[in-house]
């Protein structure tokens, strides 16, 4: 197994400086998820990694191993990429695909092997099929199989999901992260979506404004964002005003802003609470969103996710209760 | 990797070869020769006069005759409809010049068809108006009825491109299909109609067989007499630059105008435009405005070929004029071979390096396209003529001669060729293999080659046409004594031998004929 390291990774395109001093490790056997808007050098990084991308600043590692900074370096077969738009062939069929790069190999090892990987994706009824004649999902297989075709040890998935439908998204993403784990190997994946980086990963690194805004375990950044960056980006929340939080008894500094998740402020009918005017009340399936304003406090505006709206006693008023427990205090910038 | 810099450094090279004539003849335009005030006394305004009105007379008409018939087949179904929809384009099949001579046999004062009408009425020339297809204004309606064809497929491209959305929009505010036209439709296809009257212009100012037939004095014709007619080899050059100046000035207009003004479809759910049913009377109108420029710019100057060379081929058809065609299609075949090959080594090596200064150079190489054939003759003489003196040897008149300036001439329609089919390859098919730990050469044999051969057969086939209908360039350039088949027509025409002209137009035409197919091949698949 392979571990990642990214030491200091700098980029820039002519004068425009993308990436700033990002660093961070992949440990053997993990998948590292990177985050961030799109445009931000996401797929930068995963290129950079893989030799397609040699003019950067900094030291890229594969265990000790440090990657040759050159573009005429041949890229490393230990490490293998799963392009956003698959990169299939269309002159090829699947099964000439799968072998593309096993060109090396004996006859009957080749075979062997594509067998098996068809056989693994459950496309062995469709090895002579055009990649035109196949769906989205099985275009994404063929696609994953040709890569694991000459084994890597490290994943590298660049928006693997975006070209596919919600459900075969959602059944894909299972699929794939026990793939990953069953093979025992490394992956790094770029997305732009919070859910699938925080179903899909052990680690997320969040980038905003060319830096790496924070690294960790999924749990830790939902948890405990640093920013309110992080903390927006990962969850749907509500900047609470100073006052407020003084009020309740929190005391928060100048460079920092107090948070709280729409879902833990919980609307009552008991008026010892917040006060607030209902703006608008939106029906969302299964729960509503209220958007109220707060006299009290200079008619700010926050959103407010609750399951029903019986307990109101008017659609002009409601009371809500904001538990300090609740609120996180985060930087404004980092 | 030493290939790699291999082949940037031929792709350079190449690229710099074939700029060399042009770059020559922009440091003409400082130099005159002895002749220069006289010519200047005597015919250069006359050159600039007749240019400018050739060029405002084939601007005003191909505008009318290919956008009208782009807007009809684009926007309604009528009575041949789909037939006009790829019969509009057969006029690019024949050369302008052959359409002249064929013209010229029939309307001209002794003409086949001048004859017959004053038969027919029992009257003589100077009892009727006449107007003598043998002038400056003929040359413009006949250039006019074969170049139409650029203003309908760019319109017609445009259009199709445009979102039904707008016409329903002016439907809905009560606009008839009249207002839609002038208030909507014109309007926006603007940028296309331009872009296609500069191409046919550029064509006309071009010319030399159309306007040497005529006797017409245009800046081409007047390379030519001031070359082989007073010997001077510097005025000429100078014509040719200032010729070349001023195609560059209406392809720098040409850009400045389609800056900003493409006006694109907005919304992501893109219906292409319906198009609305005529009948009746209506439908005729329709078929009648398709039908006449496809009868004048086609259909009448083929037939008529088709009768001069049933007529004519026994006499005309022997060993010599064998000889002529094979030397035509080796000619033609092995130049399509190296300008392809050249066209595919310059772009690949774009894509390879993705360097600013090999775009830069490639960019600059397919400016020979714009540049008149007589003007790059005059370019690769002068340019030879150094070579020539330096190492002490012959290029000029020579085969080589030839081929380079087909190279000059025709490398950007290869390029064009290959630039669209490489942009239709994903840069992740590249990467992919290099993640895969696959070489250049693998990725290039197993990958691009298979990916591409289709841009590289239409480029073949394409430079092979041109290659053969190219007739001044070949004239100036050719070695002593060895003919193509557009030389032996336009020689045979001089000769006064119009109708046994058809035979060598005949072969031209029909391999021209080829050439559009591909064309409307190729539109259908895009």
């Amino acid at each position: 197994m392979i571990g990642i390291s990214v030491d200091n990774l700098t980029v820039s395109f002519g004068e425009t400086k993308i990436l700033e001093n990002i660093s961070f490790n992949v440990e053997a056997g993990e998948i590292v998820t990177i985050l961030g808007p799109s445009g931000c050098g996401k797929s930068t990084i995963l290129r950079s990694i893989a030799s397609l991308h040699n003019d950067y600043k900094g030291k890229i590692f594969l265990n000790e191993t440090c990657l040759v900074n050159d573009s005429s370096q041949k890229c490393n077969t230990d490490i293998g990429y799963i392009f956003q738009d698959y990169a299939l062939f269309p002159h090829l069929n699947v099964k000439e695909n799968i072998e593309f790069a096993l060109y090396r190999l004996k006859q009957d090892e080749k075979q062997r092997r594509v067998d098996a990987l068809l056989k693994q994706f459950d496309l062995t009824e469709h090895r002579h099929k055009q990649i035109h004649e196949l769906s989205g999902g099985q275009q994404q297989r063929v696609s994953i199989a040709r890569v694991l075709a000459y084994e890597p040890k490290v994943l590298l998935l660049d928006e693997p999901f975006s070209n596919l439908d919600t459900i075969l998204r959602n059944k894909t993403k299972v699929w794939l992260k026990k793939m990953i784990k069953d093979l025992g190997l490394s992956a790094i994946l770029v997305t732009h979506d919070q859910k699938e980086a925080l179903s899909m990963s052990d680690k997320i690194a969040i980038i905003n404004n060319k830096k790496l805004e924070q690294f960790g375990t999924a749990q830790e950044l939902f948890e405990n964002p640093k920013s309110y960056y992080v903390a927006n980006f990962l969850n749907r929340i509500n900047k609470l005003p100073k006052e407020l939080a003084l009020d309740l008894g929190l005391s928060v500094g100048e460079k920092d802003l107090a948070v709280i998740s729409i879902d833990k402020i919980i609307v009552t009918s008991s008026t010892s609470n917040i006060q607030g005017d209902i703006l608008d009340i939106s029906y969302c399936g299964d729960y509503y969103e209220l958007h109220v304003s707060l006299p009290k406090y200079n008619n700010v505006e926050l959103t407010v996710k609750t399951d029903c709206i019986d307990c109101l006693s008017d659609y002009e008023k409601c009371y809500l209760d904001i538990s300090l427990s609740n609120i996180k205090v985060v930087r404004e910038k980092i | 990797m030493k290939y790699l810099n291999k082949l940037t450094i031929s792709s350079v090279f190449f690229t710099l070869l074939i700029s060399v004539p042009a770059l020559i003849l922009f440091t003409n335009i400082f130099i005159g020769g002895e002749n220069w005030s006289h010519l200047v006394d005597t015919v250069l305004f006359e050159y600039i006069f007749n240019s400018l009105y050739i060029m405002f007379g084939v601007a005003i008409l191909t505008a009318v005759l290919g956008f009208s018939t782009a807007y009809l087949t684009s926007l309604y179904t009528f009575t041949g409809s789909s037939f006009f929809h790829y019969a509009l384009i057969l006029p690019f099949a024949i050369p302008t010049y052959i359409v002249a001579y064929i013209y010229g046999g029939m309307f001209d004062i002794t003409g086949s068809v001048t004859t017959f009408i004053l038969n027919l009425l029992g009257k003589d020339l100077s009892e009727v108006y006449f107007l003598d297809i043998m002038s400056i204004e003929g040359a413009i309606i006949v250039m006019s009825l074969v170049l139409y064809p650029y203003v309908y497929l760019i319109c017609k491209t445009y259009l199709r491109a445009e979102s039904s959305s707008i016409i329903d929009a002016s439907k809905t505010m009560g606009f008839s299909n009249f207002q839609i036209l002038y208030k909507v439709v014109i309007p926006i296809s603007r940028p296309a109609i331009v872009a296609g009257v500069i191409l046919a212009v550029m064509e006309a100012v071009a010319d030399f067989g159309v306007m040497d037939y005529y006797g017409v004095s245009t800046f081409v014709t007047g390379i030519f007499r001031t070359w082989f007619g007073m010997g001077s080899v510097e005025d000429a050059s100078k014509l040719a630059s200032m010729l070349m100046l001023f195609i560059f000035i209406l392809i720098f207009c040409e850009r400045y105008q389609r800056r900003n003004k493409r006006y694109k479809s907005s919304g992501k759910d893109f219906k292409p435009i319906s198009k609305q049913k005529l009948t009746g009377f209506k439908s005729f109108l329709a078929f009648f405005a398709c039908f006449i420029p496809f009868f004048f710019g086609f259909l009448l100057p083929f037939s008529q070929m088709s009768i001069w060379f049933y007529r004519s081929y026994e006499e005309v058809i022997d060993e010599d004029f064998l000889t002529v065609l094979y030397q035509t299609l080796s000619l033609g075949v092995f130049s399509a071979i190296f300008i392809t090959v050249l066209a595919f080594v310059i772009t690949y090596n774009v894509r390879l390096h993705k360097s600013k200064l090999a775009d830069n150079l490639t960019q600059i190489s397919k400016l020979g396209y714009s540049i008149p054939g007589a003007v790059v003759a005059v370019g690769i003489l002068s340019f030879f003529s150094i070579i020539d003196r330096s190492f002490d040897i012959l290029l000029s008149g020579t085969i080589v001669a030839v081929i380079f300036g087909y190279t000059v001439r025709f490398v950007a329609i290869s390029i064009n060729n290959f630039e669209s089919g490489f942009s239709k390859i994903p840069q992740s098919y590249d990467d992919a293999t290099k993640t895969m730990g696959i070489g250049t050469f693998q990725t290039f044999y197993k990958v691009m080659l298979p990916l591409i051969k289709n841009s590289a057969l239409a480029s073949f086939i394409v430079i092979f046409i041109e290659v053969i209908k190219e007739l001044p360039l070949t004239m100036i350039l050719r070695p002593f004594n060895y003919d193509t088949l557009a030389v032996l027509s336009h020689e045979l025409v001089g000769q006064a031998q119009v109708i046994e002209s058809s035979v060598p137009a005949m072969f031209i035409v029909l391999l021209g004929i080829v050439s559009v197919l591909i064309l409307v091949k190729k539109m259908i698949k895009d």
